[in-house]
């Protein structure tokens, strides 16, 4: 469904919204909004559990690590960290596997240029499946890749996802 | 001379660098366009790669964006921002100037754009070729109209090697009218370290 409406129902400096800029993850609870703005290549994944109205999201910019050590404060920078990170944090709030669902967004290929390698975005996409699928995690909503910018707003209340795009916003259920 | 003076020097450079290639590309611009384009003092910050959608003042505003791939002795990306109705007025202008008063559509425009991106980016490449001694050129741009930050979102996973960026910016304004156009320009690492060993005076 998109409706051609442009604004957001949120005002990002509200203390129940937390902004995931590139390669940070953030948790949230009932009643506050996780929000990754203006994503490019890069893929926002929500993993949330209905059951305990808590989630994480993630604003992966890299399929993959390219050391098998990297500091804490790159974690949520590669998808396949990024995704252990937040399902590992779930658990100890308690959070069973069985509960827990997904939503991405984000992933596209802005540049036609960038021909020589397969574009980053659909490795990104592709790496954040691969890694929920070895978790069981199913994916209950995605709106990716294309050629085009998206802002996501995940409201961990009720699981909405919101994609903002220059065309419009879409609600993924 | 101490950590900090030698940064400070090569930030002056730098600076330097980009006047020098964006007043060429802005003469060009002013010839391409009939109407006269002046430019403002660069600037430069040094932001971790990370925080590059805040090159923009507001990331989800949609803006157009020609974005140029630099190859040769000197990589990056070079970035030319704008509003896309002032981008628009620049393609006017230009097809006015070559074909007189006429009605042409978006495609049309769209390449009046993206010639003016060409005609810019390749004056830039030539300078620093011609200041530094050095082999630039340029690959055909990207013509984005999107959210800005997102275009800066995707160049992130390029840079991700480096960390600590050097964004090298200016603004170009046509004189007169309210029109104007941000130029970033985004060394690689070893544009960088080309540049340096130019300015401590090592052979290149």
């Amino acid at each position: 469904m998109k409706e051609k409406v442009n604004i957001s129902e949120i005002s990002y400096s509200s203390g129940k919204v937390k902004i995931v800029g590139i390669g940070e993850v953030a948790m949230g609870k009932d009643g506050e909004v996780l929000v990754a703005i203006s994503l490019g290549s890069c893929v926002a994944v929500v993993i949330y559990d209905e059951k305990r109205k808590i989630a994480g999201m993630a604003h992966v910019m890299l399929p993959s690590r390219s050391k098998e050590e990297i500091p804490l404060e790159r974690i949520g920078r590669y998808a396949d960290t990024a995704v252990s990170f937040i399902v590992s944090s779930l658990l100890g709030m308690g959070s069973k596997i069985s509960d827990l669902r997904a939503k991405i967004a984000g992933g596209a290929c802005m540049f036609k240029f960038i021909q020589d390698i397969r574009p980053i975005g659909e490795r990104n996409v592709e790496s954040v499946k691969r890694e929920l699928r070895r978790w069981n995690i199913p994916i209950m909503g995605e709106d990716v890749l294309g050629d085009y910018g998206r802002s996501v707003e995940f409201y961990v209340g009720d699981f909405r996802m919101v994609v903002k795009t220059k065309y419009g916003r879409r609600v993924i259920r | 001379m101490k950590k900090e003076g030698i940064k400070e020097l090569f930030k002056d450079a730098l600076r330097e660098i980009m006047s020098i290639a964006v007043g060429k590309a802005t003469n060009s611009l002013t010839d391409f366009l009939g109407k006269l384009t002046v430019l403002e003092i660069s600037s430069i910050s040094l932001i971790k790669v990370e925080k590059l959608p805040k090159l923009v003042s507001n990331p989800e505003e949609v803006l157009s964006v020609l974005t140029f791939r630099l190859r040769g002795d000197i990589g990056g990306y070079l970035l030319l921002i704008s509003k896309t109705d002032e981008m628009k007025k620049l393609a006017k202008y230009a097809i006015t100037k070559y074909l007189g008063e006429r009605d042409y559509d978006e495609e049309f425009e769209e390449s009046a754009i993206r010639e003016i991106g060409n005609i810019f980016c390749s004056s830039f490449c030539t300078a620093i070729g011609e200041f530094m001694g050095f082999m630039v050129r340029s690959e055909p741009g990207e013509y984005s109209v999107d959210m800005a930050g997102a275009v800066l979102n995707s160049l992130a996973p390029i840079f991700e090697q480096m960390e600590i960026l050097y964004a090298i910016r200016t603004k170009v304004k046509v004189e007169g009218e309210k029109i104007s156009m941000e130029v970033l320009y985004l060394p690689d690492r070893n544009a960088l370290r080309k540049i340096a060993r130019v300015i401590r005076g090592v052979n290149r």
